[in-house]
């Protein structure tokens, strides 16, 4: 912390951490297996079976396309314990930004304590909005739930020291973690992510809640599966499951809420299919 | 300090710190049992909960289960004093319903129940 205070930077340090900034839109260059993959799944005709062998060379990717395809797993029989089956179940779209995502959202490295747990728990939230409103697809919903803070691992992890001082001050002064980082860097973790989907060209029903689960009126092209987001965001914090950098329940957008119509015995059914489902995803990521 | 702990959320090695018995009083698994993946998935098919683990300093809040008293008293912390929004007045009062169903349905885990009386 400096003299002038944790928040303050000086005019030196501020070019300084601007370029810094600027160096994360150079976004990290995918190893050649994950762009194979990426390539695969814009055919068309995709074939699920060469791409799941792709897939299997990388244990983390195969890894995290189980877990995700088992948290939105429902309807049918059993786990789902083969990428190829994951595949089917994901679909095309939330693999491949899977995939590309998974260059820099190694969730398993990430240092903070309890912020898998708020992405995994943001995740089953907006799965089981979107299966109890049917507003969205559950697996894009739980993909985008899974990724909404995308930013904020890329913040993490290439400017530390300055996401310590943001974490510090969002303890210390009881503040929003999102408005610390506008104070400090002029942008927030929403940006930062909106970058890198940008550059990936992830699809809007991806892109738009990540970029604007803060903002939900802002979405154009998709704001079902931003409402959901944003909910879910709120959600998972409320219920005090995993930590998303500050403990605070964020407000809730009223168009937002009333997209989603979501009646007592409605709310009653997420919370209820939330329990459920992240029971199982714990399950299969600890016992399988 | 033995902490009470959702199945969910035990992790491979955690000791139990008391035993658990079958609805006939057979003994499932005893305290200092390592809980593996063949223990829980056990204790998984006896509809089992949560248990007592003998090592759960580390665990996060979310993991244990407390009081229904206390987790209203610390839903209303996450909350604060004054809530304005009505989605979020909305959200607490559910989270709040769902609490006590699930404490209502906590007060009959097999995974915490006494042990069966001597006959």
């Amino acid at each position: 912390m400096s003299d002038a205070g944790p928040m303050r930077v000086e005019p030196a340090g501020a070019d300084a951490l601007r370029r810094r900034l600027a160096r994360l839109k150079a976004v990290p260059t995918l190893p050649k297996q994950l762009e194979a993959v990426a390539r695969a799944l814009e055919d068309a005709d995709v074939n699920f079976e060469s791409i799941a062998e792709l897939i299997e060379v990388d244990q983390a990717l195969t890894s995290q396309t189980l877990r995700l395809a088992n948290s939105a797993f429902y309807g049918t029989q059993g786990k789902v314990g083969r990428v190829s089956q994951a595949l089917v179940v994901l679909g095309a779209i939330v693999t491949r930004s899977l995939v590309l995502s998974s260059a820099v959202f190694d969730v398993e490295n990430v240092s903070l304590r309890g912020f898998w747990e708020h992405s995994l728990g943001c995740a089953v939230a907006a799965g089981a909005l979107a299966k109890v409103t049917g507003l969205a697809q559950p697996e894009e919903a739980t993909a985008a739930g899974l990724l909404h803070d995308l930013g904020k691992v890329v913040l993490l992890k290439e400017l530390p020291d300055v996401f310590e001082r943001l974490l510090a001050r969002a303890a210390a002064e009881g503040l929003p973690f999102r408005r610390c980082e506008r104070e400090l860097l002029g942008v927030d973790h929403t940006d930062v992510a909106f970058w890198l989907v940008e550059h990936w060209g992830f699809p809007a029903c991806l892109a738009e809640p990540i970029h604007h689960h803060h903002a939900p009126a802002h979405a154009a092209a998709a704001p079902n599966e931003t409402a959901i987001v944003h909910v879910a965001d709120a959600l998972v914090r409320a219920l005090g499951y995993g930590f998303g950098g500050d403990p605070l329940v964020p407000p809730i957008d009223a168009a937002a809420w009333a997209r989603l119509r979501l009646s007592p015995a409605a709310l009653d059914r997420v919370l209820d299919v939330f329990e459920a489902d992240l029971d199982q995803a714990l399950n299969f990521a600890l016992f399988e | 300090m033995p902490v009470r702990v959702h199945l969910q959320f035990v992790k491979p090695g955690m000791r139990l710190a008391s035993p658990i018995f079958d609805p006939d009083g057979k003994l499932v698994a005893g305290a200092g049992t390592q809980l593996g993946s063949r223990v829980v998935r056990v204790l998984r098919t006896m509809a089992v909960q949560s248990v007592l683990v003998a090592d759960g300093e580390a665990l996060q809040s979310w993991e244990t289960i407390r009081p229904l008293e206390e987790e209203l008293a610390a839903l209303d912390e996450r909350f604060g004093p004054d809530v304005r929004n009505a989605a979020l007045r909305e959200l607490r009062d559910a989270i709040a319903r769902h609490l006590a169903k699930r404490a209502a349905r906590l007060a009959d885990d097999p995974g915490v129940a006494p042990a069966p009386a001597k006959p």
